[in-house]
């Protein structure tokens, strides 16, 4: 377990910045209980100084995770985010959707957000941009990235694709085998 | 009193061969052997002495650049002026200021990004909005046109309609005109 270098931290917050834009000040800033970007293997972790200080304690081979993991890096040193982060994305959200209840089963099972599901969504959203997916009942389910801006998604048709899906809460059970472990 | 006799001192002489004086002698009787040289079993290059103990052997001083005080020499591949940084290559972990610098850089680069996006996105639908209208306009100017020349037609129809009436009706009214009808009175008596 190390803290990130300065390229580390880049590639994080330049990934982090397209779904929560400069509410990741919220993050570094938290001044009631502070918490810090640790790496353990290629995993990056957000985590409390307080608890951050007891995992030294533990050897390395050993240490399994902490915080809450909020991506790995890839082998090409790009970052990639898990669904494990989503709590603080939906927390630090710059631009949602909401998904009709007709929609939430083909996102969860891992299908793209297509025009006929959408509820409705922020206003000015570009085009390519990281976005957090929720239910009518505001619980967050995922994130995506727009495939059109909000201006041209209204002149889709129904099955149009409206948002990419990047995570989704289904990958707790799909991808249960490689989400905590290599 | 004994008297001793003198000696004579030795004449020492050296036994020399003519083979050894001589060139061309030795060279005509020399034995010329076609065995190999024997190979001693012994390295005679090592260091151990009679007893196997190591012998010191001193090598001579070697000076250098520095010691003798002569400049560095300037190669293309290691040009004296540039100094590079010597030392391990670490990792440079990134401490409070360092994170607010890196996340004020990406807050930029991202606004930017999206400014544009959307600035791009509002200037596309304001030239499609006009286009819409534009072509609206023109369907507007073909339907009044119609329009127009529909009721040029009914108009003209109307007319002609008109004036065949009216003239149908002076033809039956001049027919039907004749003895003039006369108008019943009543007396009061």
């Amino acid at each position: 377990m190390r803290p990130l270098t300065e390229e580390e931290t880049k590639v994080v917050f330049e990934k982090l910045a397209n779904y929560i834009g400069r509410n990741i000040a919220n993050l570094i800033n938290n001044k009631e209980d502070p918490h810090c970007f640790r790496l353990q293997k290629d995993r990056v972790y957000y985590v409390s100084e307080h608890i951050a200080k007891f995992s030294t304690c533990i050897a390395r081979p050993n240490l399994m995770s902490l915080g809450t993991c909020l991506g790995k890096f890839t082998k090409t040193g790009k970052f990639r985010l898990h669904i494990t982060a989503l709590d603080y994305l939906a927390q630090h959200a710059k631009y949602k959707i909401w998904i009709k209840p007709n929609g939430e089963m083909p996102f969860l099972y891992g299908n793209h957000i297509l025009k006929a599901h959408v509820g409705r969504m922020s206003d000015d959203i570009p085009e390519h941009t990281g976005v957090v997916v929720f239910s009518m009942s505001d619980s967050p389910l995922g994130f995506g990235v727009t495939a059109k801006s909000t201006i041209e998604s209204r002149r889709l048709e129904p099955t149009g694709i409206v948002a990419f899906r990047q995570g989704d809460a289904g990958e707790y059970l799909r991808e249960e085998d490689t989400l905590f472990t290599v | 009193m004994v008297l001793h006799k003198k000696k004579a001192p030795t004449v020492r002489r050296e036994n020399v061969s003519e083979l050894s004086g001589n060139k061309q002698a030795s060279n005509q009787l020399a034995v010329k052997s076609t065995a190999t040289p024997k190979q001693s079993k012994y390295n005679h290059r090592s260091r151990s002495g009679i007893n196997g103990v190591a012998k010191k052997v001193k090598k001579p001083r070697v000076y250098t650049e520095k010691e003798l005080g002569i400049p560095k020499l300037n190669k293309s591949i290691d040009p004296e002026g540039i100094k590079r940084p010597k030392g391990k290559k670490g990792k440079v972990f990134a401490d409070e200021d360092a994170m607010t610098r890196i996340l004020l850089q990406v807050n930029e680069a991202v606004d930017n990004r999206n400014a544009s996006k959307l600035e791009r996105a509002r200037a596309l639908e304001a030239i499609r909005e006009s286009k819409r209208k534009e072509i609206e306009a023109k369907e507007e100017e073909k339907k009044q046109a119609l329009d127009s020349m529909k009721s040029e037609i009914k108009n003209k129809k109307h007319k002609l309609r008109k004036e065949t009436k009216k003239a149908d009706v002076a033809t039956i009214d001049k027919k039907s005109e004749g003895p003039a009808k006369k108008r019943k009175s009543v007396s009061f008596k």
